[in-house]
């Protein structure tokens, strides 16, 4: 704890300083005690950092398992009580951590899209996200982050100054907790739909024209 | 990470993987454009002198990532695609613990491995430099997804293997191997296929 308050007061004065300015709202949404997930979309590396630089609560964010391979990184990460999700595979483990967590009275955060934005649109959700906002029918509070994607681009080697606005949404509550699968994926449509029109809406895009839809292309 | 990753092709001149790190900046390959990052998170192109087509010599233009890419060109490229590239395997996952705690699982990777891959319509090869060769059917593909540089394959029964592309694109062989799985689904009648991360899901 004593790690995370002090990373997230060093992440408050870089925000400063960086961003000009950081605009936070809705945070009389996020709840003050008990569960929820909060589901952002994910525009920039620097997301994770102040969405923890302003969350009043203590978040428990999935992160990818790269993130914890750096030299000290496996230390420091389990203690800004991130937990690590690999990639490339269905990782039932993260998810029973997310869930234990959940369980325990603890937020969990993860990104809707499950990586970030190259052109900063809003990519469609991960499946896996739908499945365990179900699964543990909690509140979700849905944070839209905007202007992150143009100071750090996923492009770009390091960012430059300018305005990002936080804005936590109401929480919503989804059906669930859903254990049966088959029940489940009849609900995954509904869900990512309102979650995909919430962040859009918190994040300030336009529906139909920042959702990045899946081309498929032939050889 | 730099332009050249986000832009697979030039979008002034539609060459594929152009677009490359030089002492002055991000230049296309093909029709001597720069790139480079304008303010609010816009690309800039400076097209070389008469150079590009479509576009006013040394007028330069500034728009939004997305509005780029979507002036690339359609993917049509033919098989065999072929592209060298530095495969690195992953070692056995590693527990990450908290106080005693198991919090998770996480992936390492061994030290490169120089060669080049080539896709064809149903499989992928890996030729290593030092002698070698491995192939790998697109059924056995489970997932794939691209890191900013590497692209990350797994396949069935064997261990997350990932391949960087000097040179070239990872994203540019993202999408031909997105494009030709969606291929091999269809030809075998599996259906279409709704995602690809954290794995190929029809």
């Amino acid at each position: 704890m004593i790690v995370y308050r002090l990373t997230q007061y060093t992440a408050r004065l870089l925000a400063r300083t960086l961003l000009r300015p950081l605009q936070v709202e809705g945070l009389e949404h996020v709840p003050r005690s008990g569960p929820f997930l909060l589901v952002a979309n994910h525009e920039s590396v620097l997301d994770p950092v102040l969405i923890q630089a302003v969350c009043p609560a203590v978040v428990h964010t999935m992160t990818r398992s790269a993130q914890f391979t750096a030299p000290g990184m496996g230390w420091y990460m389990p203690r800004l009580a991130a937990f690590p999700v690999r990639r490339y595979q269905v990782d039932p483990q993260a998810v029973r951590i997310a869930l234990r967590r959940l369980a325990a009275g603890r937020p969990v955060g993860v990104y809707l899209e499950g990586e970030r934005s190259w052109d900063g649109r809003l990519q469609p959700p991960r499946l896996g996200t739908l499945r365990l906002i179900l699964r543990a029918g909690v509140p979700v509070v849905p944070v839209g982050v905007h202007g992150s994607y143009e100071v750090w681009p996923r492009w770009a080697g390091r960012p430059e100054r300018g305005p990002v606005r936080i804005r936590f949404g109401a929480p919503i509550q989804f059906p669930g907790p859903i254990r049966n699968r088959a029940e489940r994926e009849r609900h995954v449509p509904d869900v990512a739909a309102r979650m995909s029109a919430e962040l859009l809406r918190l994040s300030d895009g336009e529906p139909g024209e920042r959702l990045q839809g899946a081309v498929e292309k032939d050889l | 990470m730099a332009i050249g990753d986000l832009l697979w092709a030039c979008p002034l001149c539609q060459a594929p993987q152009s677009i490359h790190q030089q002492s002055d900046g991000e230049r296309c390959t093909s029709c001597g454009a720069r790139w480079r990052r304008g303010p609010a998170g816009t690309i800039v192109a400076e097209p070389s002198a008469g150079a590009a087509e479509g576009a006013p010599s040394g007028v330069a233009e500034s728009a939004p990532p997305a509005a780029w890419l979507d002036r690339l060109p359609v993917l049509e490229p033919g098989f065999p695609v072929e592209a060298a590239v530095e495969l690195r395997r992953g070692l056995a996952p590693e527990p990450v613990r908290l106080r005693g705690e198991l919090v998770g699982w996480v992936e390492r990777l061994a030290d490169p491995v120089a060669g080049t891959l080539r896709l064809d319509a149903d499989r992928l090869h890996f030729r290593a430099h030092h002698g070698g060769t491995e192939s790998w059917v697109l059924e056995d593909v489970t997932g794939f997804q691209i890191s900013s540089r590497t692209l990350q394959i797994k396949v069935r029964g064997r261990e997350v293997m990932a391949l960087a592309f000097p040179g070239g694109s990872a994203r540019y062989w993202e999408l031909v191997l997105s494009a030709a799985l969606r291929s091999h689904w269809r030809a075998c009648e599996r259906g279409a296929i709704r995602e690809f991360q954290p794995c190929v899901v029809g």
